[in-house]
């Protein structure tokens, strides 16, 4: 159980570098026009999209950093982090989806450079599929981790004096 | 930039400015006249200067069967923004045909305004519109002034004097709801075998007052939260004009002439009233001659096409409770109109028309209440892991801070 829930979390996080790595990648390489980049996001309207952009290229680039280097010793911080920016992620887009502010037709989400990005009009569904995978595999890693740590004997520091 | 988009923000190829009615071999057909003018807006400030100048020369022809043929060459005054372009709107009897030619393409998107001079064959695309009748909604007010000028009166009851018509004076009746409150009071030419429209004057009537954007099948609905507040502030403003800011457009024939015995404009005018929250203008003056006068002209009822034509069309908009849809758009083949809405382009064109949301539905505030509780759970979401690295250190600096008790 315990080689279980350990090689499932790793995977989580080794695939969680890589989709905030590529969704950064994504983003940098989206050929915006100036007038894209210069509209108020619909979801966080007193920012412009490049301001969002550039704001979430930085959080996925921290949040990937943070998983690698606390991969080994505490893999628990880089579930945690990955679940709650992919879980933020997922309640950005349904703002953008139900946003008074979005244009005729609705406004594509960006998370992972849109539709006008590198992966064209199949931006859009890669992007759910992601952070699908994201939130419902994070969440199972996290329930496994949880009954992991509940059969481990606690360390003494952490026993009722 | 494909061509839809090209289409959609370009004003296009320019044409000589004297319009010749040309003779198509299947449709040529006679016209009972053809009348070459000039028309002149003056806007005016509060101080009565001129704010505004701009001049229109048209061509208008009429055929026994009320259809008429428009073509108004112009060129926008702004030194700023030198455009130049040529439209023709047709009325076959049910539907208005329109296409826009000018060397000038004018990019608008995003409230810029780009012009860019480009040769007639790097894109040889041009924007058409279709409209259903008899009413040119989807035109600027110089169009309408020549409608009401020309043809209004063809429609008019003469044993009447008030009739619901849209008021076509207003900049854009497809979004500003003057266009749709107002009565038109009516005089028509006595003793004529035309029916002239005189004198017209568009009144607000506090009856067409509705509360839902359905009530007015041919006002865009507003889309999104800013239209919405211009939409509900500018029928605030309306509601409140009574008495002689009720009145929104006088039209006046000035002088007539008649033709074959058929009586029609020599000069008219009509002045228009500020928008009521603009308290710096004093309102506009359309001015119209008509310097010459063809009867019986040989021409072909609809717009002649040139080029790649991408046309939007809005015979087919539609509205239900929580969405509707604007328009849609297709190319035409082989530079041939498309009238009957059950081709197989239009249908094909229906499948990948967008419906926009109505933002003054119930389902629309159901949206704005789901998008609040997203920016709420997204406010609350977001500084968790700050919220859980200080739970941390303050644990670790307690029992830190025991430890050193216990020593």
């Amino acid at each position: 159980m315990k080689a279980t829930a350990q090689t499932l979390t790793s995977v989580y996080l080794l695939s969680a570098i890589l989709i905030f790595t590529g969704a950064t990648l994504a983003k940098v390489s989206s050929k915006y026009t100036s007038d894209e980049l210069r509209l108020r996001d619909p979801f966080l309207h007193f920012l412009t999209e490049k301001q969002v952009l550039f704001i979430a290229c930085f959080i996925e680039l921290l949040v990937a950093g943070i998983i690698l280097l606390t991969l080994k010793r505490a893999p628990c911080v880089g579930l945690g982090l990955s679940l709650w920016l992919s879980t933020a992620f997922v309640i950005y887009h349904m703002g953008v989806l139900l946003s008074p502010y979005a244009g005729a037709g609705g406004t594509a989400c960006i998370c992972f450079g849109g539709t006008g990005g590198i992966l064209g009009k199949a931006g859009e569904l890669v992007s759910a599929a992601l952070l699908g995978y994201l939130v419902l595999f994070g969440v199972l890693c996290s329930v496994a981790f949880a009954k992991r740590d509940r059969k481990r004997p606690k360390p003494c520091h952490d026993k009722p004096r | 930039m494909n061509d839809l988009q090209k289409a959609g923000i370009l004003l296009l190829l320019v044409q000589p400015s004297v319009f010749v009615f040309r003779a198509s071999c299947a449709e040529a057909s006679l016209a009972q006249y053809c009348a070459q003018g000039e028309l002149t807006w003056q806007n005016f400030g509060s101080d009565q200067k001129v704010q505004f100048e701009q001049h229109w020369v048209f061509s208008l022809a009429v055929d026994v069967l009320h259809r008429w043929k428009l073509n108004l060459d112009t060129r926008y005054p702004d030194p700023a923004i030198p455009v130049a372009s040529s439209e023709t709107i047709s009325y076959d009897g049910q539907d208005i045909y329109s296409i826009t030619y000018s060397d000038d393409l004018l990019d608008t998107s995003l409230g810029k305004v780009t012009i860019m001079h480009v040769p007639r064959s790097s894109t040889n695309c041009y924007p058409a519109r279709v409209c259903s009748g008899p009413y040119p909604v989807d035109h600027s007010s110089a169009v309408g002034v020549l409608w009401l000028a020309f043809v209004a009166g063809m429609d008019l009851d003469p044993k009447q004097d008030t009739a619901r018509v849209p008021n076509l004076t207003v900049a854009c009746a497809r979004t500003d709801p003057m266009a749709w409150i107002c009565d038109l009071h009516y005089r028509l030419m006595e003793k004529s075998n035309t029916k002239l429209l005189t004198f017209g004057s568009f009144v607000v009537n506090s009856n067409y007052f509705l509360k839902s954007g359905l009530d007015y099948p041919q006002l865009d609905d507003p889309v999104n939260e800013a239209e919405l507040t211009t939409v509900t502030e500018q029928v605030k403003q309306y509601a409140a004009l009574k008495g002689d800011t009720a009145v929104r457009a006088v039209y006046q024939l000035d002088e007539s002439q008649s033709i074959n015995n058929t009586s029609l404009p020599k000069r008219f005018h009509c002045e228009v009233a500020p928008p009521p929250n603009r308290p710096d203008l004093r309102g506009g003056r359309f001015r119209g001659v008509v310097t010459n006068y063809l009867a019986s002209v040989e021409w072909n009822p609809m717009p002649d096409l040139f080029g790649r034509v991408v046309v939007e069309d809005r015979r087919l908009r539609t509205k239900e409770a929580h969405q509707w849809r604007k328009e849609v758009y297709y190319a035409l083949p082989n530079d041939k109109w498309i009238t009957d809405t059950n081709d197989p382009r239009i249908i094909q064109a229906i499948s990948k028309a967008p419906m926009r949301p109505r933002a003054d539905s119930a389902h629309y505030a159901r949206m704005r209440a789901g998008f609040l509780t997203a920016v709420v759970l997204w406010i609350l979401w977001i500084p968790l892991p700050v919220l859980l690295l200080f739970l941390w250190f303050r644990r670790r600096r307690r029992r830190g801070t025991e430890t050193i008790s216990l020593l």
